[in-house]
């Protein structure tokens, strides 16, 4: 951690609520409680789990998956209280080949979840890996705070279901409001690799030939350290390395391993990875620093991170090399938006 | 839409005295300004008298209470946008002398870095999770992270070191 970092922790770290505050605050709520009385049966907590666990179940019948009716009518068997405030909307976009289906919409208090379906309709270019990153965007008439997440991939129909759940920020209730969902581009064909064993020779590793200081750079770890710091030159990095779409080198420099990761199209396609040592005894060593900066050349932004270990040489030939890496395959621009009205969910 | 309480008196006590310094510092620090910090926190602690799901545990609780005070801090950020006013001087008297100049340079950054360097370095909450309660991806809580850092860095050096 920096020393900014450490210091904002610190320093946020001293403030406490007065303890008349807390007094007013128990008091106040307090009051409100005792003004309540009107009881509603459905908890939203329980209504979203029901909801979820029945879109799950549906997508994994590919039969069912191809319209919004099989969803329906699964909801009432898991739960019929649910159903009756789930509608179907089914509107959509299309634009180069691919649908983006509003399906339903369901709404309770300051919530509304609303259910989306994208679909590739002339090729594979949606699949369980689908991704819309943050080039979603829910456009409300209201402050809204929003989250999607992937809920199921239906391999018969190349469909690819998220659940987008919004809330009203100033807490009120959404019915009639006009909202739009749109989607500039996504991922998919991600492959994950986890704890893949690097065939690296550890026991070859020597001080680095060649090595540049950096200033412009953000980091992470224990031992992180701002200002200018030396890391390993880019252009001895090697491509020979089991992931294809990285690049690495090793060496060391004043006393530790340095493992330097090249990443092309990092925050295009959110390409990322790290590395760690398992010693002899399989304990696992993790890095003591990282760091991460850029290069722009003709070929475009390359994005470098840079694994400092606490090893020696002599600890190192008794170590293994292990990574996980994540790497998108595929990045599909287009426009799709689907206005629609929370009135009819 | 009313809810009946899902919580009761004694249950919102306890959930003040035990999380109520992390939500009051999360609330000041985005806010800036004490009276809003507390309206923030009462309508978090009205929201999980409720609102708030039956959890899992002490930990999803105060995950849970984390997101709301944050969507709370946002709506009301929002709503200072248009209605400036400064609260530095209160934020200050709730900090050592020697922690000014960090948290000048914290307020001055957007809404949107502090959070996630509140909840990150603070609060020591990992990416994937800061990601859950602020409704972003991983990649893009780490974008904010990368930026918002170099952005406090930049303008604690420029001014105190």
């Amino acid at each position: 951690m920096s020393m900014v970092c450490e210091q904002l922790k610190e320093s946020v770290g001293q403030i406490k609520m007065p303890e008349d505050m807390k007094a007013r605050i128990i008091r106040s709520v307090e009051e409100k409680q005792k003004k309540r009385g009107r009881i509603v049966p459905v908890r939203r907590c329980v209504l979203t789990a029901a909801v979820a666990a029945a879109l799950c179940l549906a997508l994994s019948v590919p039969a069912l998956a191809a319209t919004v009716e099989p969803v329906y009518r699964l909801l009432y068997h898991v739960s019929p209280e649910a159903a009756q405030l789930f509608q179907p909307v089914r509107l959509s976009d299309e634009y180069d080949g691919i649908r983006l289906e509003v399906v339903s919409a369901q709404i309770q208090g300051d919530t509304a979840m609303v259910y989306v379906t994208l679909q590739d309709l002339t090729g594979d270019r949606v699949d369980e890996t689908t991704d819309l990153f943050d080039s979603y965007d829910l456009n409300t008439p209201f402050d809204s705070v929003g989250c999607c997440e992937l809920m199921g991939f239906d391999e018969k129909t190349k469909t690819a279901s998220f659940l987008i759940t919004m809330t009203n920020l100033a807490g009120e209730a959404m019915e009639g409001d006009k909202v739009t969902f749109s989607v500039r581009r996504f991922l998919s064909q991600k492959t994950v690799y986890e704890d893949v064993e690097i065939p690296a020779a550890l026991s070859a590793v020597s001080q680095a030939e060649s090595t540049k200081e950096i200033t412009d750079h953000s980091g992470w770890g224990l031992h992180y350290t701002e200002g200018a710091v030396t890391v390993l030159c880019s252009d001895a990095l090697t491509a020979d390395f089991p992931v294809t779409g990285f690049k690495t080198g090793l060496g060391y420099i004043e006393g530790k391993l340095h493992i330097q990761l090249a990443v092309g199209n990092a925050l295009e396609y959110d390409n990322h990875g790290y590395f760690y040592l398992v010693d002899g005894a399989g304990n696992i060593i993790e890095p003591e620093a990282g760091y991460s900066f850029f290069e722009e050349g003709d070929g475009g932004r390359e994005d470098y991170y840079e694994f400092v270990f606490s090893v020696t040489p002599q600890k190192l030939t008794d170590c293994r090399l292990y990574g996980s890496f994540w790497i998108t395959g595929l990045l599909t621009e287009g426009r799709w938006k689907v206005t629609f009205s929370l009135a009819d969910a | 839409m009313e809810h009946s309480p899902v919580h009761s008196a004694a249950d919102v006590e306890r959930m003040v005295r035990e999380h109520g310094d992390m939500l009051f510092r999360i609330c000041l620090s985005v806010l800036g300004n004490e009276s809003d910090a507390e309206d923030a926190v009462q309508e978090t602690a009205v929201k999980y008298m409720l609102k708030a799901p039956a959890f899992q545990s002490l930990e999803h609780e105060k995950a849970w209470l984390i997101r709301v005070a944050v969507n709370q801090c946002r709506d009301m950020g929002r709503f200072r946008a248009r209605h400036p006013q400064t609260g530095l001087v209160q934020v200050l008297g709730y900090v050592s002398p020697e922690s000014s100049g960090i948290m000048e340079a914290l307020m001055e950054l957007p809404e949107k870095y502090k959070i996630v360097l509140l909840l990150y370095y603070v609060e020591e909450y990992p990416v994937k999770d800061i990601a859950g309660m602020i409704g972003r991806t991983p990649s893009a809580v780490k974008m904010r992270l990368q930026k918002g850092r170099r952005l406090l860095e930049e303008k604690y050096r420029k001014e105190y070191l």
